[in-house]
């Protein structure tokens, strides 16, 4: 069995139907895509995964753990963690001070509030492995030289690096990326396929990667999952769904049920 | 910096500042007095609401009814029995409030306590509303804690409300009172919980993402914060000596509201230095409002006067000054090192200059 | 309780519900457009009271051009205070602009001390307003049949403005998408600006029949009529003018019903309104009518 199911999740907003049915079965280590024009409902999918949305109907679970309409601070704790389309930093707080923010969880499990207002010996152990395993993170994404300044001044491929290296401080099994190619330009590129394979590597980490760049998912993703109006129109290698009529149709704007009808 | 040389001007202040109050006093005069008890009392609750809307970023127009929960549960616990039986004359005070009482420590403890109980209780679910709204909700919290202390006579005396509190506050307690708030509040902020809290205060969504609890640490914040509050509450009841509903009006939140403004949101140094000038300015314009003769001729007092001028005070750093004196900005021992580490440097190169 | 008593109370309860319902327009429309709780908005009820005591006290004019005029220029004083209070803060936190309107109300709350004094003044109550008309054995002042009779008419050119004029496509552009009516050459300012004069001149309208009702003023009275209006606002669902009159009726029948029927608890009136105002956003942030709206992650 693998590390995470979705099993025909399906989320709703009043009339209408976000995503419809959804299932997904990702195996460990494995780097996945989610590809689909815009509106598709990818981010809906991210968000259901990691709580910020409570599927209308169909369940989700983590390592065998039902986790459908767990509080995202909850879905994080169990070993989900993501990133954001529009990036979310923490714009007035410092480089080291974003990563840092992603280790809390984990201190606070450690030690309590009233240990860190008096500094007890137990809070000041958790408070410095907590900074040096920022450090160490900061350093594996290239951000040392810059942990003083403040995240919301840095220039824009490296705060989506920054936030890839806060997501991985809450020390993730899987890493949920969306978009995380937008904006860049050919180099970034680039050195952001490179970057997402040695972290997965490193971190011994499952991916699924929502992505409108060809070139990173076909470069980097092992399987690709392909949405049209909420709705999973086909799924494969990338071979595969290169090649497949549904996939171009959608993506050229011919109606679903056209391609279904010849 | 390093630790130890830290804690050594730590303690060297704090030995000056003992110096400074067992001056003061023997002293000065009880009016100076009183501006200073009362500075340190802003200042308490200023710190206080600056946790909770500056750091956590959680706007609350509640601190009055803060206030107010620890001030009665103060007055309660340090007034003499006989003397509770000669206040509550209408309608008795009901048991147990009639032989429950403390020590002063003990009350002040006792009214932040219950202070931030209540807000626990009440902030769990309203503290899942976001900006003006939870502002209303908390307004109308604090108007529901006047209401109930004009009500329920045989706790509070209704509107008659509570005198002849033995007036024990004096600079050593409040002003050893701001120092400790500031001290606890300085801790949380710097500590990985007041990370948290700034998380929330930056990006609710981006804190949940990262597994900050938002109900939980809202929570943590509002309770911290109303403790504060009713402690400076129970202090101002002790000073003043009589305490009624009309003491916690919505005026007194907008004080507080107004120093946390101008001294800078996230500054704890801007809400100890524009609580200090903003008291003295609140009671040097005091005569203002009251008649006066000058010259020989008389002069009636203009009411409301001196709100005029702190609302004109407030819009011009709402308007002008935005961020406040300090910003986010901490003139802390950290910060001060620096300025003389660049005073030095400037120094040392303007020397240089000379010498060429 | 009998039925006459229950009768004078209902009409009671629907002239306060009625004012409340003027007062909660203003508030609903600000904060439909910019999303501003405009605190000064019981000041500037206040304000129409003291421009026609004042128009009647020391100009003698008769009291229904006293009445244009001191709405006019209540319109205009709102007007004003977006202008130098808000239009400022467009681009900053929303809480600024909430703190700047805070502070606007306090400024206006006691320079109505200052200038006016603080001691209450009667109020001249026209002869046509004060007569006691018998309804079925109960007599009942005739203002209080005027107020929702007036405050009819009112809403109804209100609706007319925002449903049938040009001005009012505007002010529901803005309302609907500020960025997106700013780039159809909707002129925001001047939309803005119209709507405060709007608001301004209802709640003027509402001082002036409160004022006539109680039949005194100070410069006090706007604080807790306006609290309760934008209560009456959230509870009819912010944004929604239908909703402002609904909540206004529904909090001024409440206050009253709850002292005819439980006089004990009278002194928790003033409390009431606060814990439906803090039920409704718990349960039902978007009140009755309003429009329920989406947070994006």
């Amino acid at each position: 069995m693998g590390i995470l199911q979705a099993e025909q999740i399906t989320m709703q907003f009043g009339g209408l139907t976000a995503v419809k049915d959804f299932c997904l079965d990702l195996k460990q280590g494995e780097l996945a895509g989610l590809i689909g024009p815009n509106g598709a409902g990818k981010t809906t999918i991210f968000n259901m995964i990691t709580g910020f949305y409570k599927p209308t109907s169909g369940r989700i679970y983590f390592g065998g753990r039902d986790i459908t309409g767990l509080r995202p601070d909850k879905v994080v704790g169990l070993g989900i963690a993501r990133t954001f389309q529009n990036i979310r930093l923490l714009a007035n707080l410092s480089v080291l001070d974003n990563v840092m923010i992603g280790r809390h969880l984990h201190l606070s499990k450690h030690t309590t509030f009233v240990e860190g207002v008096l500094r007890l010996p137990r809070y000041r152990r958790e408070e410095e492995s907590m900074y040096d395993q920022a450090i160490r993170l900061l350093k594996a994404v290239g951000l040392e030289d810059v942990k003083g300044e403040k995240a919301g001044s840095l220039p824009y491929g490296q705060q989506r690096r920054l936030e890839i290296a806060r997501a991985l401080a809450t020390t993730p099994q899987l890493l949920l990326l969306d978009e995380p190619a937008a904006g860049m330009n050919p180099n970034e590129t680039k050195d952001l396929i490179e970057f997402i394979a040695r972290i997965r590597d490193e971190f011994d980490l499952t991916i699924l990667l929502i992505e409108h760049d060809m070139k990173v998912v076909m470069g980097v993703c092992e399987r690709i999952l392909v949405l049209d109006h909420g709705i999973t129109i086909s799924e494969g290698t990338p071979e595969v769904v290169q090649n497949d009529e549904k996939v171009i149709t959608a993506y050229l704007g011919v109606d679903v049920d056209d391609v279904a009808a010849q | 910096m390093g630790r130890r040389k830290k804690r050594l001007i730590t303690l060297a202040g704090l030995a000056l500042l003992i110096l400074v109050i067992w001056w003061a006093q023997a002293n000065l005069n009880s009016y100076t007095l009183r501006i200073l008890n009362l500075a340190a009392i802003n200042i308490i609750c200023a710190m206080s609401l600056n946790l909770l809307f500056g750091f956590t970023g959680q706007f609350s127009l509640g601190h009055a009814g803060f206030m107010a929960v620890g001030a009665y549960v103060t007055g309660l616990l340090i007034l003499p029995e006989a003397a509770k039986a000669n206040i509550f004359i209408l309608d008795p005070l009901t048991w147990p409030f009639t032989v429950l009482s403390a020590p002063f420590l003990v009350a002040l403890l006792a009214g932040g306590a219950v202070a931030a109980l209540i807000a626990v209780v009440i902030g769990f679910p309203v503290l899942r509303l976001r900006g003006d709204y939870l502002g209303i909700a908390t307004l109308g919290f604090a108007e529901i804690v006047r209401v109930l202390a004009n009500n329920l006579t045989t706790v509070t005396n209704g509107a008659l409300g509570l005198k002849d509190i033995p007036p024990i506050s004096n600079l050593w307690w409040t002003v050893g009172g701001a120092v400790i708030a500031y001290a606890v509040i300085k801790r949380i902020i710097t500590s990985s919980y007041g990370r948290a809290f700034m998380a929330i205060r930056e990006n609710e969504v981006a804190a949940e993402a990262m597994g900050v609890s938002l109900v939980y640490y809202k929570t943590l914040s509002f309770a911290v914060s109303a403790f504060f509050a009713g402690v400076g509450g129970g202090l101002m009841a002790s000073l003043l000596t009589t305490i009624n509903p009309r003491t916690f009006v919505f005026m007194l939140t907008f004080n507080i509201l107004i120093m946390v403004v101008v001294g800078g949101l996230g500054s704890l140094t801007g809400s100890i230095v524009a609580g200090l000038i903003l008291t003295v300015i609140m009671e040097a314009l005091r005569p203002l409002e009251s008649p006066m003769v000058i010259f020989g001729r008389y002069i009636p007092g203009i009411p409301g006067m001196r709100m005029v001028i702190f609302a004109i005070i407030l819009l011009i750093a709402i308007l002008f000054l935005k961020q406040g004196i300090f910003g986010q900005r901490e003139l802390d021992l950290d910060a001060m090192a620096g300025l003389y580490r660049k005073a030095r440097a400037r120094l040392a190169s303007g020397q240089k200059e000379s010498g060429v | 309780m009998n039925l006459q008593m229950f009768l004078q109370n209902l009409a009671n309860g629907v002239s306060l519900g009625t004012l409340y319902a003027l007062i909660a327009c203003g508030y609903t429309m600000v904060y439909g457009i910019l999303r501003l709780i405009n605190f000064a908005h019981g000041e500037i009820f206040m304000l129409g009271a003291y421009f026609i005591y004042y128009n009647i006290l020391l100009f003698a004019l008769p009291w229904w051009l006293a009445f244009l005029i001191a709405v006019g220029a209540t319109g205009l004083v709102g007007v004003a205070v977006d202008w130098i209070a808000y239009k400022p803060l467009r681009d900053a936190p929303r809480i600024s602009a909430l703190i700047s309107a805070i502070g606007v109300s306090f400024f206006v709350q006691n320079l109505g001390l200052v200038v006016f004094g603080g001691r209450p003044k009667p109020f001249p109550v026209p002869a046509f307003f004060s007569q006691m008309v018998n309804v079925g054995g109960v007599r009942i002042m005739s203002l209080t049949f005027f107020i929702p009779i007036l405050a009819i008419v009112l809403f109804l050119i209100l609706s007319f403005l925002i449903y049938r004029t040009k001005p009012g496509l505007a002010m529901r552009a803005i309302s609907k998408d500020i960025e997106t009516a700013r780039l159809m050459a909707v002129d925001i300012n001047k939309t803005i600006a119209f709507t405060f004069a709007i608001g301004s001149i209802l709640a003027a309208a509402g001082g002036a029949m409160w004022a006539m009702r109680y039949p005194q003023i100070n410069p006090m009275m706007g604080t807790m009529p306006g609290l309760k209006a934008f209560i009456a606002a959230v509870l009819g669902g912010i944004g929604s003018i239908p909703g402002a009159m609904l909540g206004g009726l529904l909090i001024g029948l409440l206050e009253i019903m709850f002292v005819a029927f439980l006089p004990a608890l009278s002194g928790y009136r003033d409390a009431l309104s606060f814990i439906v105002l803090i039920l409704i956003l718990l349960v039902r942030p978007s009140g009755f009518l309003g429009e329920k709206g989406e947070e994006k992650v």
